[in-house]
């Protein structure tokens, strides 16, 4: 076969694999296919080559996507409640705002040990139902003076921040969450030996990778399926090349809840490997969920926070 | 069904996940609902059953498990049109039986891919990370560089073919060392 023939080969592979095949084209690709060896072996280069420059330029595999659509189909569902409910707001001439459930706002007590709080009982969203009506949002939490932001991430738009890049787990609809309203939920973690946990995982940049001091507080709200007992957190801290990881046992499920973390109680993954010490580099945040399966987890509003001097 | 079995699949999903996931990306429409069959086929394998542990029939048993998710996936959406003709299926379940065969080679070709990728200009990796990372479409790429979308094709094929001559100078290189 000579280069223009592998040259059409590759011009119908690269036509199919956006779906602009005419039946035509179909047919000729499937009478190369059937005929030619090169042509098969082409068609397999074209997406083995085409799967690993998309993992090797983005710094994530696309296999690691969450599993929400192949587990669960709620979030969608909520979506087009919520959707259904704003549309008849607006037929039938409704005057009230119509604003999303929120999750609790972070609620810091620094230094801490891992530690879970549920929202108070005006912030909590309960499972699968249709999304409250209200006239102004609940009321915020006070923010402790005494801590400062390194990074903070919701994923309201549906887009990764610009500090950080996602290489486990996606951005999906919330699952008691409407209109506009984006988490993030987690993937097969294939880095798993033993079984695979749904995980997140965020790649800290910019800005956002930054260096470790005591009294960091890691924060984050989450929703946890019924049934799920416990999340991880861990940490890669670039300077000892180690995770550093803790577990939060004892969450709230079926609702959304806020965790915080102080980075201080971390433990080095393996028995023998150093403490996190000041001014060891963070640059990749790994929140752990349950085994995979049908039960879910969601996280948003991620924020770390150093104290203030 | 027992620690042990749902260990055991797990495992054969570790050993298989490279080529599930491209065979995944070849029969489904787009890279999103690739990703998303993709993981609906791990679920699948690890709550099986009666299927294959650990048998050089693997293989072609989770690519069957994969191709009749993708059917299902499109026929649940009336989208049968977006399904390549049987034809097409069968030659490619032929085209990953021939090459499971080859899978050193393709480890090493994927192992020469980090370094061909390097040499190439920042704004042709944009281009490739767009089509092949975040799964935009020529088009999309061609408007946003204010090209026509037959040339933007044309590019992306002499890339694709510029990585691939790279791949294999490489490996030769390597063999004669």
């Amino acid at each position: 076969m000579d280069d223009k023939e592998a040259e059409q080969d590759l011009l119908l592979l690269a036509r199919r694999d956006e779906g602009l095949l005419t039946a035509e084209e179909e047919a000729d690709l499937a009478r190369r296919l059937r005929d030619n060896r090169e042509t098969r072996r082409r068609m397999y280069e074209h997406y083995v080559i085409g799967n690993e420059i998309g993992t090797l330029l983005s710094g994530r595999s696309w296999r690691l996507r969450p599993a929400v659509e192949a587990a669960s189909r709620r979030p969608r569902t909520a979506i087009w409640i919520g959707a259904a409910l704003a549309a008849s707001i607006v037929l039938t001439g409704g005057m009230m705002a119509w604003k999303r459930p929120r999750r609790p706002p972070p609620e810091v007590v620094m230094p801490g040990n891992p530690a879970v709080e549920t929202p108070a009982p005006g912030h909590s969203v309960p499972p699968m139902k249709l999304p409250k009506l209200v006239t102004a949002p609940p009321p915020e939490v006070p923010r402790p003076t005494a801590a400062a932001s390194v990074f903070h991430f919701d994923f309201e738009d549906g887009t990764v921040p610009q500090t950080a890049s996602l290489t486990r787990g996606g951005i999906v609809p919330c699952p008691a969450g409407a209109e506009g309203g984006h988490c993030l939920t987690g993937s097969m973690n294939f880095d798993e030996p033993e079984y695979p946990r749904y995980t997140v995982s965020l790649r800290l940049a910019g800005s956002a990778r930054t260096s470790y001091a005591p009294g960091m507080m890691l924060t984050f709200s989450y929703w946890a399926d019924p049934g799920i007992k416990e999340l991880g957190v861990r940490l890669f801290v670039a300077a000892k090349r180690e995770h550093h990881t803790t577990k939060i046992k004892g969450i709230a499920t079926g609702t959304w809840a806020r965790a915080q973390i102080a980075l201080a109680d971390l433990v080095p993954m393996k028995p023998t490997g150093a403490v996190i010490e000041p001014g060891d580099l963070v640059e990749h945040l790994h929140i752990t969920g349950p085994r995979v399966g049908k039960k879910l987890f969601y996280i948003d509003d991620i924020e770390l926070l150093r104290p203030e001097p | 069904m027992s620690d042990d079995v749902a260990a055991q699949r797990w495992q054969l999903l570790l050993r298989h996940r490279k080529m599930l996931a491209d065979y995944v990306r070849c029969i489904a429409p787009t890279l999103p609902e690739a990703e998303d069959i993709f993981q609906e086929v791990g679920l699948l394998v690890l709550n099986h059953k009666t299927g294959p542990l650990d048998l050089p029939t693997a293989g072609a048993w989770l690519r069957g498990v994969a191709r009749n998710v993708v059917l299902q996936h499109l026929r649940a959406q009336g989208r049968q049109r977006h399904l390549s003709s049987e034809e097409i299926l069968d030659l490619v379940d032929r085209t990953w039986e021939e090459e499971d065969a080859e899978a050193d080679i393709w480890n090493d070709r994927r192992a020469a891919l980090t370094a061909c990728l390097q040499q190439l200009g920042s704004s042709d990796q944009q281009i490739l990370k767009e089509r092949y990372a975040d799964g935009a479409a020529s088009d999309a790429i061609a408007e946003r560089l204010r090209r026509s979308p037959e040339a933007m094709r044309m590019k992306i094929m002499r890339l694709r073919q510029a990585l691939s001559r790279c791949i294999s100078r490489r490996l030769a290189t390597a063999m004669g060392d």
